[in-house]
């Protein structure tokens, strides 16, 4: 997997191939850490599910100076972003190569290079920072979009209403990305409609369609047109995610060809996986880094050493 | 000694003229919150910036302090310098995951990779008839959060200072201003855009006596306090941390060191107050030189009572009782 940014796909089947790749490595990885997790061997793990087409979409169709922001459970966001499977696996770990020394739960990456901000705090405390950044890039009128993926059942969190009524006012460059199943949660429509708010209803089981999606609500966005909300979540009904169907007919995904790409895969993620437990834990001196600026822990009166 | 170039300013004018000489600094500085663009402020610290510096600098908000601060922490992402005002420092819980959850942890959590060089502005506490809603002193709960900065000035001038240098820090700061002191008699305020250097304490009175330990609005109250001390012999330092956090701990220590006797005075509740911290710091490191328990004077461990503020309140007699009472042991 390649550790730059991206590259804009060239065309429609080569788009859905790599979002198929990247799909393909996220449940991977999602499969072998929700194993581990269930064994009690890794603490803290939300597994993303069919979650990731939407997921690895939304993280390929960023710009180089577009912010994504989502939770911890939005970290198949940040294969699609450019991050490598082995750094990936490092921050699950909380080891030595984490950009943010395993400072949060696994999938709570940060990634200052990359633009990438996953957080394991409130459900929604992140789609605010979101509008804030949008609100910014639409005062400075400067490139970069916000984005912000959040789980359904964060529509019910106050900081919901919060962001989607303040975000139209200021014509803000933010997209919101709803992911996870289609529940019980109150329709998108009538909510969007008060707030001023573009709604774009897309399959959240097909990564291409998503990718299209956001591609145009960040063109919107950065045009001043204000913010959109696209409704990327999946049916609750099992199915073959659209994208695999689509190379299926373009012959571009025999049964022979999927083993060969899946077991290519499984070997990536068992040696990103080996490289982490092996590594490193931050030490104790790493404890106080960080805390302010100008930091006054190293002559910190107040403080016990923890080393 | 009055500064060559100050003016008589009080305290809520020197807040509103270093923000207009932030904005004009830097443009990276945004002033938002509820009613501060068009309407001014509640208070009017920010009176006429609207019209000086446009509705892109000075922004409107909803009536949402989650939302406010929320926004003002991506704002800082992208660079910029957002100056918040929750116009009661009580409604800043309705913002406090917010706070603690996001604003104080962002650059922990990500090891440095992202700042939030936010300034909170919080004008808090009693004295202005606020009842239990309006009046909260809330430093205890700030201070408690690792990653704040935590700024509370008690003249025009270190009002001024202190707010400039806190929109230039890169850590994000919680500016608590005395509302009770908005509209008292003014002060020596310099005209340049010097700031007030973060993390240092000021001493407002020499002593040989007793230490008094004093922030915001409780800065007076020691001060009259210790003029009748010293109608009765016994002369009263005064220690005003200015910055509650990070403490200047050698400031308060290098005085009780001095004087033996230690007083630290607050209006917030007792019971877990910033003045029980205190009170421990100073034991730890003064333990040889004290003469007497160190002793508070604080709000009583009630909300504070619409009709009985005035009881509520530590006063200049409260005070002096204290100061009597260390002296005495």
């Amino acid at each position: 997997m390649s550790a730059a940014l991206p590259a804009p796909a060239r065309d429609a089947t080569d788009l859905t191939a790599r979002l198929v790749e990247l799909a393909f490595l996220a449940r991977a990885v999602d499969a072998e850490l929700e194993r581990l997790a269930l064994a009690g061997r890794l603490r803290g793990f939300r597994p993303a599910r069919r979650a990731v087409w939407p997921m690895v979409a939304t993280g390929l169709a960023l710009g180089p100076e577009d912010q994504l922001f989502g939770t911890s459970r939005d970290w198949p966001a940040a294969l699609g972003r450019g991050v490598s499977a082995a750094t990936l696996m490092r921050q699950m770990f909380a080891k030595d190569g984490d950009p943010a020394l395993g400072r949060s739960l696994p999938g709570g990456l940060h990634d200052a290079v990359r633009k990438i901000i996953l957080s394991d705090g409130s459900a929604a405390a992140h789609i605010l920072h979101a509008v804030g950044f949008g609100i910014a890039a639409q005062i400075r009128r400067g490139g970069g979009v916000a984005v912000a993926l959040f789980g359904a059942g964060a529509f019910a969190s106050g900081d919901v209403h919060a962001a989607f009524s303040l975000a139209p006012v200021r014509a803000a460059r933010v997209v919101f990305v709803a992911r996870g199943p289609r529940g019980d949660e109150p329709g998108f429509d009538a909510a969007t409609e008060a707030w001023g708010l573009r709604l774009v209803p897309v399959d959240g089981d097909h990564g291409a369609a998503v990718f299209d999606a956001v591609s145009r609500a960040r063109v919107r966005a950065l045009a001043g047109e204000g913010p959109t909300l696209i409704d990327a979540r999946h049916q609750d009904s099992p199915r073959i995610p659209e994208d695999l169907l689509v190379l299926q007919r373009a012959g571009r995904l025999s049964s022979e060809a999927e083993r060969a790409t899946e077991a290519e895969i499984r070997a990536t993620v068992w040696a990103a996986r080996k490289s982490a437990e092996a590594a490193s834990a931050p030490g104790p001196d790493t404890l106080f880094a960080h805390r302010l600026a100008a930091d006054p822990d190293d002559d910190d009166p107040v403080e016990e050493d923890p080393t | 000694m009055r500064p060559a170039n100050a003016r008589q300013l009080n305290l809520v004018q020197a807040v509103n003229e270093a923000l207009a000489m932030a904005l004009a600094a830097d443009p990276d500085v945004v002033v938002m919150g509820q009613d501060v663009g068009r309407f001014g402020g509640v208070f009017r610290a920010t009176a006429d910036l609207f019209e000086r510096f446009g509705e892109d600098r000075v922004l409107d908000t909803p009536m949402n302090e989650s939302g406010l601060v929320g926004a003002a922490i991506g704002m800082a992402l992208y660079g910029m310098r957002p100056v918040a005002e929750i116009p009661f420092a009580d409604q800043m819980l309705a913002g406090f995951d917010q706070i603690v959850g996001e604003l104080s942890r962002y650059r922990y959590r990500t090891a440095g990779q992202f700042a939030c060089p936010v300034t909170l502005r919080l004008p808090y506490g009693a004295g202005v008839g606020g009842g239990m809603y309006h009046s909260l002193s809330p430093e205890a709960y700030l201070v408690h959060t690792p990653g704040l900065v935590v700024v509370c000035p008690s003249t025009p001038a270190d009002a001024k200072g202190l707010l400039l240098s806190a929109i230039r820090s890169d850590d994000p700061v919680v500016f608590l201003e005395p509302k009770a002191l908005y509209r008292r008699a003014g002060g020596p305020v310099p005209e340049g855009d010097a700031g007030v250097p973060l993390g240092r304490a000021r001493k407002v009175r020499d002593g040989d006596d007793v230490t008094l330990v004093a922030w915001g609005a409780m800065v007076p109250v020691c001060e009259e306090a210790a003029r009748q001390a010293a109608a009765d012999g016994v002369e009263c330092a005064i220690i005003d941390p200015r910055t509650l956090w990070p403490l200047d701990l050698d400031a308060i220590t290098q005085s009780v060191a001095e004087t033996g006797r230690c007083v630290i005075v607050h209006e917030a509740p007792r019971t877990g107050g910033l003045g029980g911290e205190i009170a421990a710091l100073v034991q730890e490191h003064c333990f040889l030189h004290l003469e007497a328990p160190i002793m508070r004077v604080a709000g009583f461990d009630t909300p504070v009572p619409h009709a009985l503020e005035h009881v509520y309140l530590p006063t200049p007699q409260r005070v002096l009782a204290a100061i009597e009472a260390t002296v005495a042991y």
